[in-house]
């Protein structure tokens, strides 16, 4: 059964971008604009990991990883902070709100396959 | 045969051996590197379909540059970038129309160093290494924007973010399809608007 992964980003490019690389890797792809947006989506359809992005509007991507950390259902998903902040202390307190890793935008496509690879425990395509 | 039946073979066939494991690795070498630049050419081309389907699957002004911004910001991974088109007030100058980090001057003289590579017909990438160490208010590159003689407009590139210590061949080729595309998707989004403006219900299928 194919992973399912939820990426979290208010870029509409963004979205599109790493939604045709996931799925050409074997994903099944849901997406979400922003954190408020990203709860309803994770409720629903129960994603394997997450890509979420820290600087949106409304809800960001610190309080809305707060908010899957608090929840049951999703409260040990892999979550993979997604952004252009290079700062450490973005780093830091995205660490400390509980994701497993932190991957700065620009990237490679095979920094993001083999992150998710790393924390889904799959070696090669979804 | 494993390596160790291969040593107790007579020297000349262990040469032989020797000479073909030397090919067989030389051979899974060039096929690694093939394989990179395979990747990485269809990583270029994963993100330059994304941009012109970004651009083109609109006919609002305002979304074009959205989109351009969200590329630069994004993919190129630059936050000091300023949109410059022909000012139509004073003739001569390129008036700032949006700007990402307060970058740019308000007013760009179409006679000066730096309105030349505005209106020039291709992109420059004026810093090719270590972009922080340049003046801060010294653009990186410069992306003009023409179309049939019709000048859209430039986007000018200020620093890149701390990760992105140069410009790489991919953000030249995107720098390439935002020059192309982008005026492209401007002047369709210009021609929609006059001719909305005239006839409203002309356009709709």
């Amino acid at each position: 059964m194919k992973k399912r992964i939820l990426i979290v980003d208010d870029s509409p490019t963004v979205l599109m971008l790493h939604k045709m690389i996931l799925q050409e890797e074997g994903y099944d792809v849901v997406s979400a604009k922003n954190g408020r947006e990203a709860l309803d989506v994770a409720s629903r359809e129960r994603p394997d990991a997450i890509l979420l992005d820290l600087v949106m509007p409304g809800m960001d991507g610190l309080a809305a990883l707060a908010a899957l950390r608090a929840r049951t259902e999703t409260a040990k998903t892999p979550v993979v902070v997604v952004t252009t902040r290079s700062e450490e202390r973005f780093a830091t307190e995205a660490v400390a709100a509980g994701c497993d890793a932190y991957l700065l935008k620009p990237f490679e496509r095979s920094d993001l396959s083999a992150t998710l690879g790393a924390l889904l425990g799959i070696g090669g395509d979804a | 045969m494993n390596s160790r039946e291969a040593e107790t073979l007579p020297p000349p066939s262990r040469d032989n051996l020797a000479a073909r494991l030397d090919e067989t690795a030389a051979a899974l070498e060039h096929a690694r590197r093939k394989r990179d630049e395979v990747e990485c050419e269809h990583n270029t081309l994963m993100n330059l379909v994304v941009i012109m389907r970004g651009l083109h699957e609109t006919l609002d002004p305002d979304v074009v540059s959205e989109v351009v911004r969200d590329v630069i910001v994004n993919l190129v991974g630059c936050e000091e970038v300023a949109f410059y088109a022909p000012a139509s007030d004073v003739e001569g100058t390129l008036a700032r129309r949006w700007e990402v980090g307060g970058v740019g001057p308000e007013r760009i003289a179409s006679s000066s160093d730096l309105g030349h590579l505005l209106t020039s017909p291709t992109p420059h990438v004026i810093h090719r290494e270590s972009i922080a160490t340049r003046p801060r208010d010294q653009p990186s590159a410069v992306i003009p924007m023409w179309v049939e003689g019709h000048h859209m407009g430039s986007i000018v590139l200020f620093g890149l973010l701390p990760q992105r210590p140069r410009y790489e061949r991919l953000d030249r080729e995107i720098f390439d399809v935002l020059s192309v595309h982008g005026a492209i998707a401007l002047y369709s989004a210009a021609l929609h608007g006059r001719f909305s403006a005239r006839a409203p219900d002309a356009g709709r299928p």
